[in-house]
């Protein structure tokens, strides 16, 4: 509590709140009954509190209810499937094993796609690099990382590229999603330090829209953004898209997406 | 390493619907008056409940399941939705604070703010920076408490009274603007 100037200030918000004690409201109370500047404050925060709490809320989109309730159908349906995996702390499954289950999922996908899968994968990238997404398959070699993929149902080819020459070392990947589409999600690390994050799900270039930087090597498209420091460098290999993320000079990035690039057109 | 599978976990609770569903509306509107675009809304609301589903064996029942939604919300909001880098909002607080006094000074003698329309609440509401935007959201759209929202946006309890404390004194200022726009006698 403060009496600064023989007025008080944050407590009047405090009191419209209904965060002090008896005592102390009283005091704020008798003092605001005598005080024009405080009153006007007070009842200039009781205006702007009472506008907020009555601010409409629009009611949701009918769509948006049966989307939820499709992907949590979903949900259960591969949770239910024995021999289920999960992934990191977000518990996300991979939920990819069962075509039935991607059948499920690809009618989903339709409701939920809308633009924004630069977006999805920087928070995919944020989410490991905070440590809040685990690995399911800590390994140096790519053949293994490939074959678990395939073991875990991720029923588009994966191709998890040894980059050694170019001085990155496989960490690791997992299975995971991409706006709800199946991902096969794995990390390179730099002897540097310097950390790229590369997934793969089943997609297409225009599905990116028309945002983001275009670039061609080796007659490949690629797709390049820029997102809160991270860049996202996006290709395709045929019904798979590729994408790599990566912090530091974009061009780092996008030069090592060129590398591992193959155009199969 | 090979960190291996993990065992089967439970089916989704079937009483997830229950809990969680109600709040849809008013997530809805929350997400739509942060992202300000509606397809991302969508996006964001559906993806707050698949990973609520995903954590719901951590929720505790009986707690407070509107304030553990805008957790979710909120994370999911700050690591894939926002669309700038976060920057802290530049604004000149003690011209915002002078202005503040002298207003509310001057309208206590005249015509209060009482119920200003929709439209102007949302523009209002909308010119916030998105730090106060968010406490005024959490607290006063939400009902969430001070501890409630300060858990939801990972930050102090002192830094949610503080932000609110200044957002409610902008909204007052941007809806006092809107009144003396249309004629309403607001002093000064």
């Amino acid at each position: 509590m403060g009496f600064e100037g023989g007025h008080y200030d944050d407590e009047l918000q405090e009191m419209l709140d209904g965060r002090l004690s008896a005592r102390e409201r009283s005091a704020v109370e008798a003092h605001v009954a005598g005080c024009g500047r405080c009153h006007g404050q007070l009842e200039a925060f009781r205006s702007a509190r009472q506008a907020a709490r009555d601010a409409e809320i629009p009611p949701a989109p009918a769509s948006l209810e049966s989307g939820v309730l499709a992907l949590l159908k979903a949900e259960r349906s591969a949770r239910e499937r024995p021999g289920r995996r999960t992934a990191g702390v977000l518990g996300r499954p991979a939920w990819i094993g069962a075509a039935a289950a991607l059948v499920l999922v690809a009618g989903v996908l339709a409701m939920l796609w809308r633009p924004g899968l630069a977006a999805a994968v920087r928070e995919d990238y944020a989410l490991y690099r905070a440590g809040e997404v685990a690995l399911d398959l800590v390994t140096g070699d790519p053949a293994r990382l490939q074959a678990y993929f395939a073991k875990s149902g991720v029923e588009f080819p994966t191709r998890v590229l040894d980059l050694g020459m170019m001085k990155y070392r496989l960490i690791g990947g997992r299975t995971g999603t991409v706006r709800g589409r199946a991902s096969a999600f794995f990390v390179y690390r730099h002897e540097d330090g310097h950390v790229v994050v590369c997934q793969m799900y089943p997609g297409n270039l225009d599905e990116l829209g028309s945002a983001g930087a275009r670039r061609e090597h080796d007659g490949i498209p690629f797709r390049v953004y820029g997102q809160g420091g991270v860049t996202l460098v996006f290709w395709p290999e045929g019904g798979v898209m590729c994408v790599l993320a990566g912090e530091g000079d974009p061009e780092r990035v996008i030069q090592l997406a060129f590398a591992k690039a193959m155009n199969v057109a | 390493m090979d960190l291996g599978a993990e065992p089967a976990r439970n089916a989704v609770p079937a009483d997830f619907e229950a809990v969680a569903l109600p709040f849809m509306r008013a997530l809805h509107g929350t997400a739509l008056r942060l992202t300000r675009r509606p397809e991302d809304a969508r996006d964001l609301v559906q993806e707050t409940y698949l990973r609520a589903c995903r954590t719901f064996d951590g929720f505790t029942p009986g707690t407070n399941a509107r304030a553990w939604l805008f957790t979710i919300l909120y994370s999911v909001f700050v690591n894939g939705y926002r669309r700038r880098q976060r920057q802290p909002a530049q604004v000149p607080w003690h011209e915002i604070e002078e202005r503040f006094a002298r207003a509310a000074a001057m309208d206590a003698e005249n015509t209060q703010l009482a119920g200003p329309p929709a439209a102007a609440v949302e523009s209002a509401l909308a010119r916030l920076p998105e730090d106060f935007r968010l406490a005024v959201l959490m607290v006063d759209v939400n009902d969430l408490s001070y501890e409630e929202a300060a858990a939801a946006l990972g930050c102090p309890l002192g830094t949610v009274r503080s932000r609110l404390f200044r957002a409610r004194k902008l909204l007052y200022l941007h809806l006092r603007e809107h009144a003396r726009g249309l004629g309403y006698p607001t002093g000064g």
